[in-house]
């Protein structure tokens, strides 16, 4: 039954083409598609493979544009150990076009809280889990280029309430100002977790200062401060640059974000020198840090590429601290349009692992890769594993076969595909 | 006496073969802001980024949209993505590649993480 209505939702989203939609204005653009993964997987058992996993997921979504609308309804069929249909994804947004412009939207499942930073983002995706957000909006701008957002989301009884606005480029200067509170009730008692950002970053020819602000309000210590200069470089030339970044990343005591931006009564002053070439595959970089408040985050990282006109491929990666962990990786592949082979030493702290890798691309759409690795002592822990791939248009499939020293061998069948 | 010329010019040719193996590869000539990798036997290749709700997988579902920002490659091995139309701002990026592998970029020396794994960093201006 399942399968016969996955199929007739398929097929209506195949048939659209046919269909009048004359009703639709010239000016607005009309879209649809249906994503489809279908997996399986399983372990090998007694010399049978036995399958302990099956799943089909079809997503069918519907999309109208123009200046002034904007709608977007995403269905869902998800057939694995139960099957159900969903209203996955939606959203209606209107646009009174002009300047100013105003707007005003419904949301489902649609508006993740993200605030980008400086590497790492301030809040990250994935902060509140996006199944069951209802949103609503109002947004403006146009007035000297300005524009913001205010955006109301409820999600499991909690309540997301989201202001972003931001400046036109001036120029030299941009300004952009997000402030997210989340007002809990129902996942944890009464909580209210509040982040005001101020992002700031110019251009002054020579350097390029970024700096990002965050605050809470009620205690003190609820305040954090990142900042770095860059597209300073000393070193010039049409063959690259080495661009040398100075940076600082304090926060307060008390400061409690929903991401790896800021952490609690960090003090760290880092200064970076990265190489990169115009003309070649080949960059540099090394990155030291210094934690004024403890050692944990005192280091040096460092990480080198290069591509070799013989079709080698180097990675390099270190990373030293200063409490005594360490880690690196070096890698080598040697590729051409039918063959690749590479070797990786991974070594982390006192274990170390090599892992060996070859693959073969009979066409250019299919490539199939073996890879093999093991600790470097006496307990070696073997692992092998091996994919097979393929890219037909809109459709990728994956097979692959894994098997760990300490476990049966398993295997995974995937199919994706986006068909309009 | 021979044995020692031997011995030389066998070094002479490993030193030579070494050094071929580090001389840099020329990036092919640009058109406007664009990723490269040169991957030739790849089987396909996708950008997941900040910018994209990490291929929709951060979205609901979970779903790597197959399509979304795949690169495309030409007779010599590089896959490119023109990324020219992206507001000013810093992403975080990586490369998926024949639709399970995470690489980060090779020749991008900034770094950060993303649910721990190493991915590249970009800095696109306004």
């Amino acid at each position: 039954m399942n399968v016969s209505f996955l199929a007739s939702i398929i097929l209506f989203a195949g048939s659209i083409d046919s269909m009048d939609v004359s009703i639709i204005p010239e000016n607005w653009i009309f879209g649809y598609d249906c994503l489809i993964d279908a997996s399986a997987g399983g372990k090998w058992i007694n010399n049978h493979p036995v399958i302990d996993s099956t799943g089909i997921d079809a997503a069918v979504s519907v999309r109208i544009e123009s200046q002034e609308v904007d709608f977007l309804a995403t269905g869902a069929i998800q057939s694995d150990s139960i099957s159900r249909v969903l209203f996955r994804r939606g959203r209606g947004s209107v646009k009174w076009p002009g300047t100013p412009w105003i707007g005003a939207g419904v949301y489902l499942n649609d508006r993740q809280p993200f605030i980008a930073g400086l590497s790492n983002p301030v809040v990250e995706w994935g902060w509140v889990d996006i199944d069951s957000i209802q949103g609503y909006g109002l947004s403006s701008g146009g007035i000297l280029g300005f524009r913001g957002e205010y955006l109301i989301q409820l999600t499991h009884g909690d309540t997301l309430t989201q202001l972003d606005v931001h400046s036109p480029w001036m120029g030299f200067l941009g300004v952009d100002y997000s402030r997210a509170q989340l007002r809990t009730y129902d996942s944890i008692p009464d909580e209210n977790i509040i982040v005001n950002v101020l992002s700031v970053r110019g251009d002054f020819r020579y350097f390029s200062p970024w700096l990002i602000v965050a605050g809470a309000d009620g205690e003190q210590g609820k305040w954090a401060v990142s900042g770095e200069i860059r597209e300073y470089s000393p070193f010039d030339t049409r063959w690259g640059s080495i661009e040398i970044v100075p940076g600082i990343h304090f926060a307060g005591n008390n400061i409690e974000f929903p991401g790896s931006a800021f952490v609690s009564g960090q003090k760290v002053i880092t200064l970076g020198a990265f190489l990169e070439s115009r003309r070649y595959f080949a960059s540099a970089g090394i990155k030291g840090m210094v934690d004024l408040e403890s050692d944990s985050l005192s280091g040096v990282s460092a990480s080198a590429g290069l591509i070799s006109r013989a079709g080698v491929a180097w990675d390099v990666i270190f990373d030293y601290y200063a409490d005594g962990d360490y880690r690196t990786v070096i890698s080598s592949v040697t590729s051409d349009s039918y063959a690749s082979a590479g070797i990786a030493v991974e070594i982390i702290n006192d274990s170390s692992r090599v892992t060996g890798s070859a693959s073969y691309s009979p066409r250019d759409d299919v490539c199939a890769e073996l890879t093999v690795s093991g600790d470097i002592d006496d307990s070696l822990q073997p692992a092998c594993g091996l994919a097979v791939s393929t890219a037909l248009g809109p459709v990728t499939g994956l097979v692959r076969i894994d098997w760990n020293y300490a476990d049966s061998p398993s295997f995974r069948i995937d199919l994706r595909g986006l068909l309009k | 006496m021979i044995r020692i010329i031997t011995s030389s010019i066998v070094l002479l040719f490993l030193l030579i073969v070494g050094c071929s193996l580090f001389i840099p590869r020329e990036i092919p000539p640009e058109q406007g802001n664009r990723l490269v990798l040169w991957l030739p036997g790849a089987s396909s290749v996708q950008v997941l980024s900040d910018w994209n709700e990490w291929g929709s997988s951060v979205a609901a579902g979970g779903t790597i949209n197959p399509v979304l920002d795949r690169m495309e490659r030409d007779e010599s091995g590089y896959w490119t993505l023109d990324i020219a139309g992206l507001p000013g701002g810093v992403y975080r990026y990586v490369y998926f590649v024949n639709g399970y592998k995470w690489i980060r970029d090779p020749v991008n020396p900034e770094t950060a993480a993303f649910e721990g794994r190493i991915v590249s960093v970009i800095m696109v201006p306004d």
